[in-house]
């Protein structure tokens, strides 16, 4: 069992396996060697590394990702997600938010993936206006600056 | 709060909700550190990530300022072309073109990312080219067959054994200049900027001023027809050559290299290329002429030069690698049966093809010599071939032309519908045409498909060329010769 410490002071002891999910974690073990000492999480709260301890815990026999990708297209063919992670992540946007930074300080890179992937279907196939609304964005273009740049983008209208 | 919040009418459930979901939203592409936001931005298709840039001022200047992620997406849409291949391009398709923001564009924003720019540019001239094109004829009072044919934004040339090359506009047809001066035959031109050099049966090569239509340099030296040329470009980064070359291949077995002669400077030409037999000496004195490349046993027919690799193919069955930069002749490759029609360089792999009427393609390596394929399947003369990064095309007198892997020398796609020997074809980063006896084609290489007929109903189809939206021909019709230019719509060149 490793037991791990939050920002605010709280203590979560879970399997090494679910722990070691985390890159960042498997590493400090590695260094550290065996030991009860609490490894302190300090940019995470309870919340978030509760919910993302979930998300660990039911992942944690996955096979370890592939290397490397085709470096030359990086472009994610899909967008896809797994009908647990899109439960999972049902979240409102400030813990979305939360646990895509947690999910890259700790280094756990499929989580990364699903937090990005959500955020990138969230804006799928919205018009400007209705990206502006979900996340509270208020419109800085002059009228002239906007005609300029709807001019210029909007050429793939029909793809 | 929750209890009191159970209690409360519709009216204000949704006035709370009004301010409780706007404090819960957080703009992710603004606030996550950027390589997150990339990250998003990498999951979204072309059409999402246009609109991203409408939003507002912070998502549109990270959006356009990643120059990675517009080049990823020319990748994905395969219009992301390697540097051999660009250098091809007309200026409006390289990037150079993009770099600057387009006219009357608002101070207050940041330019467009030019890679941006030249995806748009790209895509829609890939997507014009599933369209029909419009069409110009242009009579060109003669009957004489075509021979050479070039095109570029402002200019078409074309020649024929009349004698006589003809600069036409491309935009209205109009007749702009007629060149005379040669005394045969004109098989082999090309032009770059103002400045056009021909080659001809009768010897000569000659250097013209397309401003002024005038004939400013002839250069003795080919004892026979002047069958093909290339105008060899400066080298990469100040490798050679330091300054364009014309490099001339002939009947009388030989090459020559000549510097192409700049605009403005004095006129030349050598002594003694009226009529009459040739000044033996005279290219020893020609401060043009570079050098001489000896060695085939007969005719040359075709080159292909770029750096300081040439590669010459003759009728003495063999291809010859020289490097124009000494004179050496670094390989003699053999293996063909017969005559050699034409050659194709490959920079991208180091490597070269030939195209000879025993109706094979050899691919050989360019740092052994060694053929690494031969690849069969041609039953007549190959005499058209053509390598862009992904294809290697081969046209042939049996009336197909056959789609290879340039790597492998896998046969990808036959492509057949034409009824007499391939005459003619035009192979760039966007289309395939062919041109033979009664048609005009364009394929879709890629698919191995048949796309549109632009021409029927017409004798021989003799060349074709393009340049951006535009392609020209010239073929037959009844007893007249007729050059078509097929536009297809999109932004101007």
């Amino acid at each position: 069992m490793v037991t791990l410490t939050t920002s605010d002071n709280e203590t979560f002891t879970v399997d090494k396996k679910v722990a070691e999910k985390s890159v960042l974690i498997k590493n400090m073990l590695e260094d550290v060697g065996e030991s009860d000492q609490a490894i302190p999480l300090p940019n995470v709260t309870a919340s978030v590394l509760k919910k993302v301890l979930e998300w660990c815990e039911h992942h944690k026999d996955d096979p370890a990702p592939p290397e490397n990708e085709d470096k030359d297209d990086t472009r994610k063919r899909t967008t896809d997600i797994s009908e647990w992670d899109q439960k999972f992540i049902a979240v409102d946007q400030e813990m979305l938010f939360e646990i895509i930074l947690a999910a890259n300080y700790l280094d756990i890179k499929a989580l990364l993936d699903v937090g990005c992937k959500t955020v990138a279907n969230m804006i799928k196939g919205k018009s400007p206006e209705e990206i502006r609304k979900l996340f509270n964005i208020v419109n800085d273009f002059t009228p002239e600056e906007e005609a300029q740049i709807k001019k210029e983008n909007e050429w793939a209208e029909d793809r | 709060l929750l209890s009191l919040l159970k209690l409360s009418p519709l009216s204000v459930l949704r006035a709370t909700d009004g301010f409780v979901t706007p404090a819960l939203s957080r703009d992710f592409l603004s606030l996550l550190p950027t390589e997150l936001s990339l990250q998003i931005l990498q999951c979204l298709d072309l059409r999402s990530l246009l609109r991203c840039c409408r939003v507002c001022r912070n998502w549109r200047d990270l959006i356009d300022g990643e120059a990675p992620l517009w080049r990823s997406i020319l990748k994905h849409y395969k219009l992301w072309f390697e540097s051999p291949s660009r250098a091809s391009l007309p200026p409006s398709m390289r990037l150079s073109a993009h770099l600057r923001p387009p006219a009357n564009y608002l101070p207050t924003l940041r330019p467009p990312n030019p890679y941006k720019t030249l995806l748009r540019y790209r895509l829609r001239l890939q997507q014009a080219l599933t369209q029909c094109p419009s069409q110009m004829t242009i009579p060109l009072l003669t009957q004489t067959v075509v021979t050479c044919l070039q095109i570029s934004a402002t200019r078409i040339v074309s020649a024929s054994d009349d004698h006589t090359i003809h600069v036409h506009s491309p935009i209205d047809g109009a007749l702009l200049q007629s060149l005379q001066g040669h005394s045969g035959g004109v098989w082999a031109l090309q032009f770059v900027h103002n400045t056009l050099v021909s080659g001809s049966t009768d010897r000569t090569v000659r250097v013209w001023d397309l401003r002024t239509g005038t004939n400013t340099h002839v250069f003795a030296g080919h004892t026979s027809t002047v069958r093909c040329l290339q105008i060899v470009e400066k080298g990469d980064n100040g490798t050679w050559p330091r300054r364009r070359m014309i490099i001339t291949g002939s009947r009388d077995n030989s090459l020559r290299l000549w510097y192409l002669p700049r605009e403005g400077d004095a006129e030349y030409k050598s002594p003694g290329t009226g009529e009459g037999d040739t000044d033996r000496d005279e290219p020893q004195r020609n401060p043009y002429h570079v050098r001489l490349f000896a060695g085939h046993t007969s005719a040359v027919r075709a080159l292909a030069a770029r750096g300081k690799t040439l590669v010459s193919g003759s009728y003495d069955c063999t291809v010859r690698v020289w490097d124009m930069s000494t004179g050496e002749c670094r390989f003699v490759l053999s293996g063909h049966a017969q005559k050699v029609y034409s050659v194709a360089l490959d920079p991208i792999r180091e490597r070269c093809a030939s195209g000879s009427m025993d109706g094979t393609v050899r691919i050989w390596c360019l740092e052994t010599g060694q053929c690494l394929h031969a690849l069969t399947g041609h039953t007549s003369l190959v005499g058209l071939l053509s390598i862009r990064p992904n294809q290697l095309i081969s046209a042939a007198a049996d009336s197909t032309l056959r789609v290879w892997s340039p790597t492998s020398g896998d046969l990808l796609h036959t492509l057949t519908g034409h009824p007499a020997a391939i005459t003619c074809f035009l192979h760039d980063e966007f289309r395939v045409l062919s041109g033979s006896e009664g048609s005009l084609k364009m394929w879709d290489a890629d698919k191995g498909e048949w796309r549109r007929d632009l021409l029927t109903e017409v004798g021989g189809v003799w060349q074709v060329a393009g340049w951006g939206r535009r392609v020209v021909s010239a073929s037959n019709r009844g007893d007249e010769t007729y050059l078509d230019v097929f536009e297809w719509g999109g932004e101007t060149d």
